[in-house]
């Protein structure tokens, strides 16, 4: 292909005035918007929105990992003294000391009267197995 | 408005004026149809506006340019809304008198349009292309030859069909 071909087919290519006009304006229109435009400012609204409501879910979750949420256990609050305790809307009898601790699946740390307790999970689906205070005790569900 | 910034107005549309068609261009290879690259070539000139670069001379500028301009139609090629949609109509087929050579020119691989327009329309040696597009020379010269098979194949078979 030579030269002139290229450039014959090339050539006509072109915008129209009206066109070159209105691009002008378009990017001079463009260029004027400040930073702190319509556009930029709701862009701006939208991600700080995001950060408050990703904030809001990450501590949360913190909340509920650590055991703080106080529905996660209770309404009782000596468990020496009563025997028994609800976990996590479920109410649970202690039967007896646990002495084999092997193959305990943990499950949940939970804080009441500014006491610490570890909850595994039983070999039973219905029992669960809680330390507190280097004692092991094991829990089962209350029919009712 | 500010003297200085009316200044810079007046000067930026100096430079509009004496590369628009040279934009335009390039970006109708890429796109084939007149409103995107009217939107490309927008966007090659507001960054050219807002970014400012500084330039050594006025054919750094015209090259920033050429460079510009391709990059943002290959990026915007890639997006995934315009693999998406094909490039069935294109704009040529309305225009009053229908050209071969250009149908041909724009059914050319990506790659080989940029440096096929920088040498044929443009003017530049093959050693100034691969400067301006950070392309080894070779690279250039099998582009070119590669480009120009391609073409001659196209319309060829076009001539043979007729």
């Amino acid at each position: 292909m030579k030269n002139k071909t290229f450039i014959q087919a090339l050539n006509k290519v072109e915008p129209s005035k009206n066109k070159k006009d209105k691009m002008l304006e378009n990017i001079l229109s463009r260029k004027r918007k400040t930073k702190f435009s319509i556009n930029y400012v709701w862009k701006l609204g939208m991600v700080s929105l995001c950060f408050v409501f990703c904030f809001l879910i990450v501590n949360g979750f913190e909340k509920e990992d650590m055991g703080i949420n106080p529905t996660s256990i209770g309404p009782r609050t000596a468990m020496e003294e009563t025997n028994d305790l609800c976990y996590q809307n479920i109410c649970y009898e202690k039967v007896k000391g646990v002495k084999n601790k092997e193959g305990m699946k943990y499950l949940d740390t939970v804080y009441d009267n500014n006491k610490k307790f570890i909850i595994y999970q039983g070999e039973q689906k219905d029992t669960i197995i809680v330390k507190c205070e280097n004692s092991y005790f094991l829990y089962q569900k209350i029919e009712r | 408005m500010h003297a200085s910034l009316v200044q810079r107005e007046e000067e930026f549309i100096k430079i509009y004026q004496k590369y628009v068609d040279m934009v335009y261009r390039i970006c109708f290879l890429y796109f084939k149809n007149h409103s995107d690259t009217e939107d490309i070539v927008q966007n090659v000139f507001v960054k050219l506006f807002t970014s400012e670069p500084i330039f050594k001379d006025e054919n750094h500028r015209k090259a920033w340019l050429i460079v510009t301009a391709s990059n943002m139609c290959k990026n915007n090629l890639k997006h995934w809304w315009k693999q998406k949609v094909m490039f069935k109509e294109l704009d040529i087929a309305t225009w009053e008198k229908k050209d071969e050579t250009l149908e041909t020119l724009l059914h050319l691989p990506q790659k080989y349009k940029t440096v096929l327009y920088c040498y044929y329309y443009e003017g530049y040696h093959t050693n100034e292309i691969a400067t301006i597009l950070h392309m080894n020379e070779a690279t250039v010269r099998s582009y070119l030859h590669r480009g120009r098979s391609y073409l001659r194949e196209l319309l060829e078979g076009e001539k043979n069909e007729e």
